[in-house]
């Protein structure tokens, strides 16, 4: 049995991760999860969502919010009562949100799980850019060798011209002292 | 009665005084001996043999090369290895040929070495058969003599300068071993030198002559003052791109070198000791053209070299790190972010 997930299914999943079901329920639960592949993912979408609200802080939210929230409709969205497209038979469940068009909840959830693949794609390939153009464009540090004895010889010239020639010329004409 | 009272109370004064004048009296000797000690070979012909001592891991080394100033113009050593000066030009000959090594004026001034030392000047047994003065030079911070100047009593010429350190004890000198001439009737100056250009390894031609430069490109800094009285006295850039500074504390010079990217450990002579420049790893060289200290920081190598001593140069360093430090911008950040897990930065 290969068993479509509805609303229906969600909340029982949900339940059932919150220790709320009843043992008729949980074993309901659990034989539909070890037939059904879509009820495995559903449970691992259901289980993922509460634990990203669990870990999300706490704020309080702005005080138009509310505002606008009940200027929105004093049901908000419900499910239609009795509409054949509640999902329980099967078919596209559908809710009508704000007082307007049905919207096929099915959809809406495809929708809602392409989203994040999306977004997924889009980080990679704005990292991915970020590292070809580091690469292209940031100079990299080289390696350089200090040409010490050359410097040496630098540093007598110019000191000669302030200080006593003689010691500070002598210098250049001897072995250095550095090994190779 | 009240006559000898008065007498009394102005001889009483004069010797106060004169106590409390003679150390500068000194100091000022001692100075106007070093300013002569300056100018000394372009006035006087001289000859003889000039030897460096220089003391590395405890032990003593020594080189010799013959010295002769005639009509203003310094030469010393012989063969393919010597070099010449006369006013604000000079020459290095290798095995090449002669090479130009600075034909420009200096135009930064090194401060007055009383500035940061404690001058005396006093007598000394004789250099190489000649009646000498010896100014020393002592840190007023610890007491500790730093630097012996010898200077000839009769034309003023410098026959012998040592380093201590900052035990006291001397670890670099230069001076006549050998005086053949000082003095006397002078003869016409030598040709100036027939010169080319360097070659680098790959072939091309370099001008070994530095420029003076007023502003120094991206990435480089010359404070104008270093913490132990040293004073910028000129900033140069080099056909092989390498920045050089001139620092001054009136007795010591010391060569700041600058190169944009990290030190090549590999590259660097062999020899040396390892050292610490505040929190960064340096090599430390002494050898016959003076003590040199390299390392890298902030992307930048630096190389250092002075006849200071090495503890001095760690100072040095220390202190020029400290006046050019600063926070990596946003986008070195960024950088650092994004490339350091690959081992790029």
């Amino acid at each position: 049995m290969n068993h479509e997930p509805t609303m229906h299914d969600e909340e029982m999943l949900s339940a059932y991760l919150d220790g709320e079901c009843t043992d008729v329920e949980s074993a309901w639960v659990e034989e539909q999860l070890a037939a059904s592949a879509e009820m495995r993912a559903v449970l691992d979408d259901v289980r993922a969502a509460r634990d990203a609200v669990r870990a999300a802080p706490l704020r309080d939210a702005p005080a138009e919010f509310w505002e606008r929230l009940l200027a929105t409709g004093p049901e908000g969205a419900e499910p239609v009562a009795g509409d054949p497209g509640d999902g329980s038979d099967g078919s596209p469940a559908l809710v009508a949100v704000g007082g307007g068009a049905p919207v096929d909840l099915g959809e809406a959830r495809r929708r809602r799980q392409r989203r994040p693949n999306r977004w997924v794609a889009a980080v990679a390939g704005v990292a991915a850019a970020l590292v070809i153009g580091a690469v292209l464009f940031v100079p990299q540090e080289e390696s350089v060798t200090p040409p010490i004895a050359t410097l040496t010889d630098a540093h007598a010239v110019r000191s000669s011209l302030q200080d006593d020639a003689v010691s500070a010329l002598v210098p250049l004409a001897v072995r250095g002292g550095f090994g190779r | 009665m009240r006559r000898l009272a008065r007498i009394a109370l102005v001889m009483a004064l004069v010797a106060v005084g004169g106590v409390v004048l003679l150390p500068g009296a000194h100091a000022d000797d001692a100075e106007a001996v070093l300013e002569r000690a300056r100018n000394a070979t372009v006035r006087e012909d001289f000859s003889g043999v000039v030897q460096i001592e220089w003391r590395r891991d405890g032990e003593w080394y020594t080189a010799k090369a013959p010295v002769t100033g005639t009509g203003g113009t310094v030469q010393v050593g012989e063969g393919t290895r010597k070099a010449e000066g006369r006013g604000d030009e000079r020459w290095i000959a290798g095995v090449s040929g002669w090479q130009a090594g600075w034909d420009e004026p200096v135009r930064g001034d090194v401060p007055s070495p009383s500035t940061h030392w404690d001058l005396t000047l006093g007598k000394a047994d004789p250099i190489a058969g000649r009646s000498v003065v010896v100014v020393t030079a002592t840190d007023p911070d610890t007491g500790v003599d730093r630097l012996r100047v010898y200077c000839d009593k009769d034309t003023g010429v410098m026959l012998r300068r040592e380093v201590l350190d900052r035990d006291g004890r001397v670890v670099r000198a230069v001076g006549f071993v050998d005086v053949k001439k000082l003095g006397g009737s002078r003869a016409a100056a030598p040709a100036v030198p027939v010169t080319g250009k360097a070659k680098t390894k790959s072939g091309e031609k370099v001008d070994p002559t530095p420029n003076e430069v007023r502003d120094l490109p991206d990435g480089f800094d010359a404070p104008a003052k270093v913490a132990g009285g040293y004073v910028l006295a000129g900033r140069y850039l080099r056909d092989d791109d390498i920045v050089q500074l001139y620092y001054s504390d009136g007795l010591f010079g010391i060569s700041v070198f600058q190169q944009a990217g990290d030190l090549d450990w590999n590259g660097l002579p062999k020899g040396g000791n390892g050292v610490e420049v505040d929190g960064a790893d340096g090599r430390g060289y002494a050898v016959a053209g003076g003590t040199v200290l390299v390392w890298d920081r902030d992307d930048v190598t630096r190389t250092v070299v002075s006849d200071a001593t090495v503890a001095d140069l760690r100072a040095f360093a220390r202190a020029f790190d400290d006046r050019t430090a600063d926070s990596p911008g946003l986008v070195e950040q960024i950088t650092d972010f994004v490339l350091g897990p690959f081992g790029w930065r």
